[in-house]
């Protein structure tokens, strides 16, 4: 797509649920990725994984190129 | 005209020819959005570092260090009639081509047409002198997966001078028949300097229409426009709140909210800005479609009133 855009550090997001673990709310992910947060220049972003998002398109074509690699969720 | 004094129910040809109205009656004439530089949603001073400026416009530069900042016109002015507001690119290194583009979404709509671009210019306002080569040229992008890109068709020079002049160029763009249309294909319409040097240029009132004429510019409301630029990128107010909870700290409390606009695609989301919280320590969208987003606040109380309200962008462009 010849975005071209500066990532940094790309890793996929998991949404997440509260649980109480030893008498303590504590976030946990549950299922399925929904997003990649990624750095463009600085700014933090939350991607969908949506090819027709300039921003995932950008982002999977670096991947495919062995450009970046998206760290696996929390 | 009162009905009774229709009296023919013919009308000779030629009597109404597309000059005499196509720019008293036909509007959505212009497929540029924002060609008046009148939405800047993302603010109004840029540099290189930036991918778009005013709402809309890309910047399109190679290893130069370039500005682009939103200008106003002088109240009452007449060189460019009717305008507010124009959009000024300085360049202040040598290097390859500067300019702005801006990606009209898809191929299909003018697949073999004739198009005219209008625009007023005007250069050496901004310190670096008028560019010695300035062009027009279209390119149709058919999107991931599709055929490979048809750039700098009907590429122009234009000749700027330090005082505002109505430029235009009339393209006719290739046909898709036989091409792989993919994912976001556009059609993209650039303003460039060419010879790498340190110059600068101001652009307003810019349109592309179907045809071969260059009528007058189509005047858009500010909402009208907004409400265009929103389908690719809107900067919204999310609020949760006033309201006493009990959940116990650590507590994640969401809320729904629909764009305004359905948006071109998922759109990317960041934060931009917090404006007050009470008793929630952070915020984060958890989902998002082309239609809205869910916004969620975390609660770090046991309990007590809670409220929190943030800047949140969302992204959709080209």
């Amino acid at each position: 797509m010849e975005n071209n855009l500066n990532i940094s550090s790309a890793q996929y997001v998991k949404q997440q649920e509260t649980q109480v673990i030893n008498d303590e709310n504590v976030y946990v992910s549950v299922g399925d990725n929904f997003a990649v947060d990624v750095v463009i220049d600085g700014e933090t972003l939350r991607v969908p994984l949506d090819p027709a998002n300039r921003h995932y398109a950008e982002i999977m074509c670096q991947v495919e190129a062995g450009e970046l690699t998206i760290e696996e969720a929390e | 005209m009162a009905l009774s004094t229709i009296n023919t129910n013919s009308i000779a040809d030629d009597a109404i020819t597309v000059p005499k109205v196509t720019d008293q009656v036909l509007t959505h004439r212009n497929l540029i959005i924002n060609g008046a530089m009148q939405v800047a949603q993302r603010g109004t001073s840029f540099t290189d570092a930036d991918t778009y400026s005013l709402d809309r416009w890309r910047l399109n530069q190679s290893s130069e260090t370039m500005a682009v900042t939103q200008q106003s016109f002088t109240a009452g002015q007449t060189d460019v009639p009717t305008a507010e507001k124009y959009l000024r690119v300085v360049i202040t290194t040598t290097g390859n081509f500067a300019g702005i583009t801006q990606r009209i979404e898809g191929v299909e709509q003018l697949s073999g047409q004739t198009v005219t671009v209008s625009f007023y210019a005007r250069g050496g306002q901004g310190g670096q002198g008028v560019p010695t080569t300035f062009r027009t040229y279209l390119n149709q992008n058919f999107g991931s997966g599709g055929s490979t890109a048809v750039t700098g068709q009907g590429s122009t020079n234009h000749t700027l001078t330090t005082s505002w002049q109505l430029f235009t160029a009339t393209v006719t763009l290739g046909s898709t028949s036989g091409k792989t249309i993919g994912t976001s294909s556009y059609t993209e319409l650039t303003f460039q300097q060419t010879t790498g040097e340190a110059c600068d240029f101001d652009i307003a009132l810019v349109q592309l229409e179907v045809g071969d004429t260059a009528t007058p510019f189509e005047h858009r409301s500010y909402g009208d426009e907004l409400a265009r630029c929103q389908r690719y990128y809107g900067k919204y107010y999310l609020h949760k709140g006033n309201e006493y909870m009990t959940h116990g700290s650590n507590i994640p409390l969401s809320s729904n909210f629909s764009f305004p606009t359905r948006m071109r695609a998922t759109p990317s989301s960041s934060h931009v800005q917090n404006i007050n919280a009470t008793n929630c320590n952070s915020s984060s969208i958890t989902f998002v479609d082309f239609d809205g987003a869910s916004y969620e606040v975390n609660m770090s109380v046991a309990s007590g009133t809670i409220s929190r309200r943030d800047i949140y962008a969302f992204d959709a462009e080209l």
